[in-house]
């Protein structure tokens, strides 16, 4: 029915299995909107965050999505600045994920600042001295680099190309994808470390207080590093996952192998850096600011095993996997260890986020516990399955992977 | 923000942070606004088909994107590095000037493979002829070998009397049940008269110079063109994982478009005519 649309070559299932495929996420998107709706009309009392956990799962949520994001900026780079052009084949599809996480980021932020009519605000009336900011303006202008990456895979598709305007457009764009290439990793370097550096410079909380380089905490370029290797892992890992759903090769081996050694190397030095900053916060950091460290750890619920789980099942064990040449010659081991990879950046987002505020900081607080609310947790569901469904549609009708029809013929 | 701004604060972290915030976003603007402007200029200088012709070669595959060259075993695995525009390759200019003296060089029969190629006109890769006429103007058709291929048609799409077409941008479309493909114009010029599938031709052009045809195929290129698609045809009709097998003899059926299954229409189509 809707063969016009795919793009030649293409072999995709049939609309009413496609539109089965979308039902479930759909109502999900219907829930989250409704739940969106009601913290818009009702306020943040539909939250279980307060003053003191002013920041819960959306937060969380934004962290975690950007810092897998960074596939996008990170592919980009590669390919278009390093040349190496054998990811050809993933930067479309890394474009495409990079937005989704980067665009369903500000939209649940817009829903946690409450007011998003005023968003303008930020740009107008600016501290800035604030981590925030540069964040806000980072991530606004990254967000429109993304669209800018996306119109020509868009602008290609079997429908639009007809348009010769449009298409002479997007080869046109083509050809300066370098420059934005470049913006785009310039942006995503200081938005991910200013998200970084928002936790390291909060000196009423010593669990998350980092000693400064420079004008910079510590945490600034460890969120740069980890969400660096995290990013093609997770290319990687959403190209393996789309390929098993679609029972389609779309990538040749060798490109995924090499995802996986660029996040391996990156993930080693990444982990090398926190283990060294782990070792000066505990030593010298916190007993500085009179906090023994193994107060950090003394709640059943944060012991000392998420700071092992983090730093090494998470992350020294795939960085070990993933620069072995054997280990990602088995596919199986190079899927687990990049799942482990994107596992690992997620566990760091919530410890910074959640086990930070959990933790007491002065004499009378208690350990404090927080659950989502069904809203907050519904406005998180929306965005995954925003997510979903604009990457099921994207690549059913675009050519998001350029080597699948190459590879189909076998 | 801005210095008019009744908070701004005139410090250097404002300065320097509003001023790279300031860059970026003007770095952006430009870069959009350069591509936009040179997108501009494109079209209005008639270029949008030669820039669409530019986006659909790089999406062939690489079979089909082989230097004439290396269909004749001069220059074996060279893949075209210009979209086929001949007029410009040096090397092309070389290996013609060599051959010019080669008695193997002489024209093919007109019947290749139980296939009609006469040797009175030019062929496009992507399966158009073009015959020089006397008056100065240029006839269009379709191989014998595509035209077998497509069978009888659903509808053609011709452009009007008067219209013009762009080497190597839609001469005309043809319609065959699901199947909707462009078949690639060998010549850039105005549309002077239109024919069809009963007749000799499609098209006939008003060239807008002095028609060379010097990057379609002629002499015995062709033969080896035809091969070469004869095997390719052989692969794509066959599907994923298949190799061409040897002929065993035989000619080849009238009506080929029988052999190719309607769902799979539409991308063998596609692929054989050049239309990715």
């Amino acid at each position: 029915m809707d063969e016009p649309l795919i793009a030649r070559g293409l072999r995709r299932t049939t609309l009413p299995r496609f539109l089965l495929w979308l039902a479930p996420w759909a109502a999900l998107l219907a829930l989250g909107a409704w739940a969106i709706f009601l913290c818009f009309a009702e306020g943040l009392n539909q939250t279980n965050m307060d003053n003191r956990f002013a920041f819960g799962l959306w937060i969380y949520l934004d962290l975690t999505v950007i810092a897998l994001g960074a596939g996008a900026f990170f592919t980009g780079f590669l390919l278009y600045v390093l040349k190496r052009k054998e990811l050809r084949a993933v930067v479309n599809s890394a474009v495409v994920l990079g937005f989704l996480c980067y665009s369903g980021a500000i939209l649940i932020l817009m829903v946690d600042v409450g007011q998003p009519l005023r968003a303008w605000f930020t740009f107008w009336h600016p501290n800035v001295h604030s981590m925030l900011t540069e964040v806000t303006f980072c991530l606004t202008c990254y967000l429109l680099v993304l669209a800018i990456e996306y119109a020509p895979v868009v602008l290609r598709s079997r429908k639009l190309r007809d348009l010769l305007s449009l298409l002479v457009l997007e080869h046109q764009l083509h050809k300066v994808m370098a420059v934005f290439a470049a913006v785009g990793t310039f942006l995503s370097f200081f938005h991910q470390g200013s998200l970084g550096g928002l936790y390291g410079v909060m000196n009423g909380h010593p669990f998350s207080y980092r000693a400064s380089l420079g004008i910079w905490p510590s945490t600034f370029f460890l969120f740069i590093l980890s969400a660096a290797a995290a990013g093609p892992s997770f290319v990687l890992l959403t190209t393996w996952v789309v390929s098993k759903l679609s029972r389609k090769e779309l990538v040749k081996p060798e490109v995924l192998r090499f995802l996986g050694k660029v996040s391996g190397w990156l993930l080693l030095v990444y982990v090398g850096a926190k283990g060294v900053d782990s070792l000066v916060w505990l030593n010298a950091t916190s007993p500085r600011a009179g906090v023994s460290p193994a107060s950090f750890y003394a709640y059943p619920s944060f012991g000392t095993w998420i700071l092992f789980l983090e730093v090494v099942v998470l992350g020294l064990v795939p960085a070990l996997l993933l620069v072995s040449e054997r280990a990602r010659a088995r596919t199986g081991l190079l899927v687990l260890a990049s799942a482990l990879a994107c596992c690992g950046v997620a566990l760091n987002r919530f410890v910074q986020t959640i086990q930070t505020q959990a933790l007491p900081t002065l004499p009378f607080d208690a350990f404090l516990s927080y659950s989502p609310s069904w809203q907050e947790t519904a406005a998180f569901l929306f965005v995954v399955a925003y997510g979903v469904l604009v990457y099921s549609i994207s690549f059913r009708y675009l050519v998001l992977f350029p080597e699948e029809r190459e590879l189909a013929k076998g | 923000m801005l210095p008019w701004n009744p908070d701004f604060i005139p410090a250097t972290s404002t300065y320097l942070f509003l001023g790279a915030f300031f860059a970026v976003v003007a770095v952006v603007a430009t870069t959009l606004g350069v591509a936009a402007l040179r997108a501009f200029r494109d079209v209005s200088r008639g270029r949008a088909a030669t820039v669409r012709w530019l986006e659909e070669f790089e999406e062939l595959p690489e079979e089909a994107r082989a230097c004439r060259h290396a269909l004749t075993g001069e220059l074996p695995g060279r893949i075209c590095p210009r979209a086929f525009a001949c007029s410009g390759c040096e090397r092309h200019a070389r290996l013609v000037a060599e051959r010019s003296g080669d008695p193997a060089a002489a024209p093919p029969a007109d019947s290749l493979f139980g296939f009609d190629f006469p040797s009175d006109r030019l062929y496009h890769r992507g399966h158009a002829w073009a015959r020089p006429e006397e008056d100065g103007s240029v006839t269009v058709g379709l191989d014998d070998l595509s035209s077998r291929i497509v069978g009888a048609l659903d509808a053609v799409v011709l452009p009007g009397p008067g219209e013009r077409i762009a080497e190597n941008g839609p001469a005309f479309r043809l319609h065959k049940g699901s199947a909707r493909v462009r078949v690639a114009a060998p010549v850039t010029g105005t549309v002077v008269e239109t024919g069809g599938p009963g007749r000799d031709f499609y098209l006939r052009v008003r060239p807008d110079a002095p028609f060379d045809g010097a990057s379609l195929l002629s002499g015995r290129e062709v033969a080896a063109w035809v091969l070469r698609e004869w095997d390719r045809l052989q692969v794509v009709l066959a599907g994923p994982r298949a190799v061409p097998a040897l002929a065993d003899g035989g000619v080849p059926l009238a009506d080929l478009s029988k052999t190719v299954p309607d769902a799979e229409r539409d991308r063998v189509l596609g692929e054989f005519l050049l239309d990715p």
